[in-house]
């Protein structure tokens, strides 16, 4: 019994790690890693939403993410609303918080939960000294559970632009 | 031969091996970095005014002369817990040298905030603070959380620090402890 557990617990944590993708280029580490709705919900009723008003997010693509500037050239400057996803040759750009404010504006959702779910998410908007500063967030793509995608993330140093592309992001079912 | 049967095959010490590497893998994202951003010229700290867990009014100004640690944080943030620890070690072996720590706690409430600080082990007993509306967090140009300012003892912001850190680093142990001579 107990093999069987192990076995199944191996193949759960193998299971995330295969989505989990992670890449470093120009100095800069990003990572993405899939959230069930489920977990996204049990997070934000932890700050006072009903499931009701977050369905809206967690029933879309949402990801845990992390970026650090470990050794750029000088420090990366990025602003969220232009990172976007490929699908099907379509864009879709990264929805910015004040579009989830506005759908949970009629659910009155309290002044502390709204706090938490705007600095829940990666910054919409950030500068990362060299040598390793850098956030942990979640990050929206405004599509159907199980999607999959190529994710284009980018940022500057000093007005020169940057690009990094994970490839066949698959978001949780 | 089924699929529990090939796994049962499988050495325990391989399954274990396994898993710690996938662990491994997803600790890392949250290895606490250690370096200091160097602010320059160095900027006067803007206004910090907030109530703190017994409903005291706590003003920076007031700290003049000290090496002030501003960290703004919330109990949920995983990279705000890790660091924590790191941030107490550090105030506890630099508080007699004058180090002052305040912890700017953004958009919980008391009970929330003590019952999280209040189950850690050890306890930090350094100062926290409420900013429940996020103003303080923006006049301070806050953008993501954790974000800590270090403050010399003439009131200027000297450096910063935008995600977890290992403040008790020897590293940053000693850039902190030249700012208090």
């Amino acid at each position: 019994m107990m093999g069987l557990f192990k076995v199944v617990l191996f193949f759960m944590l193998l299971l995330t790690s295969v989505f989990a993708k992670k890449m470093s280029k120009y100095g800069v580490t990003f990572s993405i890693e899939p959230i069930a709705s489920s977990k996204v919900e049990a997070f934000y009723a932890g700050r006072g939403f009903s499931q009701k008003q977050i369905v809206p997010y967690s029933h879309t693509c949402v990801f845990t993410t992390f970026l650090r500037n470990d050794n750029a050239k000088g420090t990366i400057h990025f602003v969220r609303k232009n990172w976007f996803v490929l699908k099907d040759a379509n864009r879709f750009y990264i929805k910015n918080n004040a579009y989830w404010l506005k759908k949970f504006k009629n659910t009155k959702v309290k002044m502390s939960s709204k706090i938490a779910f705007v600095l829940g998410q990666i910054p919409e908007e950030q500068s990362y000294a060299t040598g390793g500063d850098w956030n942990e967030g979640m990050l929206n793509v405004d599509l159907p559970l199980g999607s999959k995608f190529d994710l284009k993330i980018n940022w500057d140093i000093k007005g020169k632009k940057y690009e990094l592309t994970m490839h066949d992001v698959k978001c949780a079912k | 031969m089924n699929l529990r049967c090939m796994m049962s095959n499988v050495p325990s010490r391989l399954v274990a091996l396994l898993l710690l590497a996938v662990f491994s893998l997803q600790a890392k994202q949250l290895v606490l970095t250690n370096n200091l951003t160097t602010i320059s010229p160095v900027r006067k700290a803007p206004s910090l005014k907030l109530k703190n867990l017994d409903d005291e009014i706590v003003d920076l100004k007031s700290l003049k002369g000290k090496v002030i640690l501003v960290n703004f944080w919330a109990t949920w943030c995983p990279p705000c817990r890790a660091e924590i620890p790191s941030l107490y070690r550090m105030y506890k072996q630099l508080k007699d040298k004058n180090v002052v720590v305040l912890g700017v706690d953004i958009g919980e409430d008391t009970g929330t905030v003590f019952s999280y600080i209040n189950n850690l082990e050890p306890s930090p007993d350094y100062p926290i603070l409420f900013d429940t509306d996020m103003s303080a967090m923006r006049r301070w140009g806050v953008r993501g959380i954790p974000t800590t300012f270090i403050i010399n003892k003439k009131g200027k912001i000297v450096y910063k620090a935008i995600g977890g850190r290992d403040f008790d680093s020897k590293e940053l142990i000693n850039k902190i402890t030249k700012l208090t001579k």
